[in-house]
């Protein structure tokens, strides 16, 4: 980057391979940062969609193919940028964020370094691409912030060559579209939130401007502040774990007149990465060890061990070096043949998997509500399959673009069936018949999920007023085809409500999956005081297991 | 003038078979080691009603050699004798080997592909070829291009005895299945086809509608049931005010050998389509 020191805000003049490699490793870290605050953005405070994670996951795809290129050629560093973020992307912001990044890559052809006229034609690019990425693009999202940062760079290059003052007017920009969002969503305003996607692609540019004003965006000094829902890659572990310090060791020492300075220096010698907090009589310990046994040996020596939790991480950085390889895809339980359409869906909890599986499902994808599949996991699944031709049921509206990249850049056929909850993608499964064409099987599994009402119960992720719905954090809510309908106290109670909201007196069959945190014996009540009340109505009691939803249930 | 037979898994209506002058060779049901001799010594009534209260499932079984050879021989001359799928059942198999035992008739076999009405329809239609003084090579000419416009789907109100059955090779693949299913097939070339499953009964009659309607224009409509005369009135009753056909649309149970494979509260439709 050629930059000029004699201002205060360094001018920045043009930007190569390895200048744009250093904002996208800002924006990175700045997007970790932002993370948690992203999540919490969602529309509905179910726990589900976590944008900022989606989105950090898809950024740290596109930089893990940069990390180590010494290229100096721009256009070369962005097209890495775009594939890694294509294949990395992962819930609907990520893809969107993907295309942002392909358009970007495209425009800048073969340039070998970028100046300020090249920008407002890269960013009109970017964010083109990710409008056409989308069937039906929604003002009042990322792509609303993208479209008016491109309209911030046009004019601003008008006024200035300089890069850092480009950047600047672009975040402002992207900022008031931001803050507007709620003005062209309902559902935002409602919700009281703005668009998750739209402050994540903020938060990105702004950490590529604090970049280049040299203000700090360092991660190790606010890591320990960001809560990370999903495993992300562990840098500062993956460093211990190259050393050899492998095992992360937590305790806590309880005793009297306790030296907490003497046994911070003393676990500093034995492993990395210490935090030795407390008090006399209390201290609170976590480190990475090349052995777990000289910690607690000595944690022994000076009081009582409890709370004692050893991990190893070098089997999981192992782990998340496969998962990136390859996702974790259960066996296919059909013989297919090359000829076959081969079936594949998400679904959470074993229960639920084994119902796809029961129905033919030829491959399961895990995850759904907090884990939603990249298109690169999608791809290797395709890619694995001994088949040409295969559908995909995201069952889950957030992991439906990722499913249409992964079929987009697949070079068999695939078709995205797209299920938004479980049940559309059972009703879709029970529809599929292996003797039809894909395009025809792909239509009447489309028509079949449409049939189908999904209630979803669940635990309220934070406080919020939406349809005039008070929802307080932690309390139950129910969700009506995916969208929050009541709250309630309980999970019986929600229920009963979602089964009026259904119109159960016109209803035939109710099945109800429950999660992994119900007792059969729990839902089974349940299902018979359903069927106490709605004499007329089929009522199935089948376990889920899924995640963090009492139950799913699925009506007709 | 040639004559008509077949076997009662035709599940033509009594009165039908009368007027056509078609002869109907009964198939036997075996319910605890009792043969019964299908629509003679056994009604469908009394077999639906055992069938849902019997442990076992009532086995069926072809007509003997013997019993097709008697009947050729009573009727003697030209015969054309139309069975289900020689696929599904060994009634072809017997009444081939009656055909070469009597020479007092000379008997055209004929493999419908099919079964129940699907069968029944292409036996009616020869018979009206028959009845009208055709020869026999230009009756199997009718029945050759009577043949491949049958269409037969049916819907499963449960796929318990399907898979009791396990004849079926998708229907095995099923087992253990969670949830409760409705099945819709397909019976074609010799072949079950597994066409979809949906939740509701409700859902699965549409289906069965939505089936017929896509075919076009129609030359016969016959709707089966198996002990559910009331859903298939209603069914029948709703497709006439939708579909223009020739001649009036068939109800009837369907034979016991589907009976015992399907279930009771099964539906089918079994059309032929126009030429």
């Amino acid at each position: 980057m050629s930059t000029d020191t004699h201002r205060r805000n360094p001018r920045v003049l043009q930007v190569d391979g390895q200048g744009l490699k250093r904002l996208v490793e800002a924006a990175l870290a700045w997007l970790r940062y932002h993370q948690a605050a992203i999540n919490s953005l969602n529309v509905f405070p179910v726990p589900d969609g976590d944008t900022g994670t989606n989105m950090l996951l898809t950024m740290q795809s596109a930089w893990s193919e940069i990390e180590h290129s010494p290229e100096e050629n721009i256009s070369k560093v962005a097209q890495a940028i775009a594939h890694g973020a294509l294949m990395g992307a992962r819930g609907n912001s990520g893809v969107i964020l993907s295309q942002l990044w392909r358009g970007f890559a495209r425009s800048l052809d073969a340039k070998q370094t970028v100046t300020s006229i090249d920008i407002p034609n890269a960013m009109r690019e970017a964010s083109d691409t990710a409008y056409k990425g989308v069937i039906k693009p929604v003002e009042g999202t990322i792509l609303t912030v993208s479209r008016a940062v491109a309209e911030a760079a046009e004019k601003a290059q008008r006024d200035s060559d300089d890069l850092t003052l480009i950047l600047d007017r672009m975040v402002i920009r992207a900022r008031e579209a931001v803050a507007n969002t709620p003005n062209q969503l309902p559902i935002l305003k409602q919700a009281n939130v703005v668009d998750s996607g739209g402050q994540g692609l903020a938060v990105i540019l702004e950490g590529m401007l604090r970049y280049l004003r040299g203000a700090s965006v360092e991660t190790e000094a606010i890591e320990a502040a960001v809560d990370l829902k999903v495993p992300v890659a562990p840098e500062i572990e993956a460093g211990d774990v190259a050393q050899g310090y492998s095992y992360d060791v937590q305790c806590i020492i309880r005793g009297h007149s306790l030296n907490v300075d003497e046994a911070r220096a003393h676990i500093n010698g034995l492993g990395l990465s210490t935090l030795v907090v407390g008090d006399a009589a209390t201290i609170k310990v976590h480190v990475h060890v090349p052995r777990p046994s000289a910690v607690l040996a000595y944690a022994e020596t000076i009081g009582r061990l409890s709370d004692v939790v050893v991990e190893d991480m070098a089997a999981q950085y192992q782990q998340f070096l496969l998962g990136r390889s390859a996702p974790p895809i259960q066996a296919p339980t059909y013989h297919l043949k090359p000829e076959d359409i081969a079936t594949l869906a998400v679904v959470p909890g074993e229960g639920l998997t084994r119902v796809f599986q029961s129905l033919g499902t030829s491959a399961i994808v895990p995850g759904g509500q907090t884990m939603n599949p990249s298109t690169q996991d999608f791809m290797n699944l395709l890619e694995a399959l001994p088949t040409q031709r295969a559908l995909l049921l995201p069952n889950n509206s957030n992991v439906i673009l990722a499913a249409r990249q992964a079929a987009e850049l697949c070079k068999k056929q695939v078709y995205v069936v797209p299920t938004k909850t479980i049940p559309q993608g059972i009703a879709a499964m029970l529809a599929f018949n292996d003797q039809r064409d894909l395009e025809t099987n792909a239509h009447v599994m489309e028509a079949a999920a449409r049939h189908v009402k999904t209630g979803e119960v669940t635990v309220a992720t934070r406080s919020v007023e939406y349809n005039g719905i008070q929802v307080g954090q932690g309390q139950i809510i129910g969700l009506l085809n995916d969208n929050l309908t009541t709250a309630g106290s309980s999970a019986e109670e929600v229920t009963w409500s979602l089964l009026d909201q259904m119109d159960a007196d016109n209803l035939e069959i109710v099945t109800l999956y429950y999660g992994e945190d119900i007792q059969a014996g729990i839902a089974e009540k349940l299902g018979n005081a359903i069927r106490d009340k709605y004499s007329h109505l089929e009522v199935e009691v089948v376990e889920g297991g899924q995640p963090h939803y009492h139950y799913i249930m699925s009506a007709e | 003038m040639v004559h008509i037979v077949t076997d009662s898994t035709s599940d033509i209506p009594v009165d039908t078979a009368r007027e056509l002058g078609i002869t109907v060779v009964p198939a036997h049901v075996i319910f605890d080691e009792q043969s019964y001799d299908d629509g003679i010594t056994i009604t469908r009534d009394e077999f639906y009603r055992r069938l849902a209260h019997s442990p076992r499932l009532p086995t069926t079984s072809a007509p003997s050699p013997g019993e097709f050879g008697e009947t050729y021989q009573k009727i003697g001359g030209e015969i054309v004798s139309i069975h289900v799928a020689a696929a599904f059942s060994s009634i072809l198999s017997s009444a081939y080997a009656a055909a070469q035992m009597v020479p007092e008739a000379q008997v055209t076999l004929f493999d419908s592909s099919s079964l129940a009405m699907g069968l029944g329809w292409q036996v009616i239609l020869a018979a009206r070829a028959a009845q009208a003084g055709q020869p026999v090579e230009q009756i199997v000419s009718v029945l050759e291009h009577v043949r491949p416009r049958v269409r037969v789907y049916a819907a499963l109100d449960t796929l318990e005895y399907v898979r009791r059955g396990g004849r079926i090779g998708w229907a095995r693949a099923m087992l253990g299945q969670l949830l409760s299913i409705k099945q819709i097939i397909e019976v074609r070339d010799s072949e079950v086809i597994s066409l979809e499953r949906v939740r509701t009964r409700h859902a699965s009659l549409d289906r069965l509608k939505e089936l017929i309607y896509a075919l076009g224009p129609l030359q016969a409509l016959a709707v089966q049931h198996t002990r559910a005369p009331d859903d298939a009135r209603n069914l029948a009753t709703e497709l006439a005010a939708r579909i223009a056909l020739p001649e009036p649309i068939v109800i009837c149970e369907a034979t016991t050998a589907i009976g015992t494979h399907v279930g009771p509260n099964g539906l089918g439709l079994i059309a032929v389509m126009a030429e």
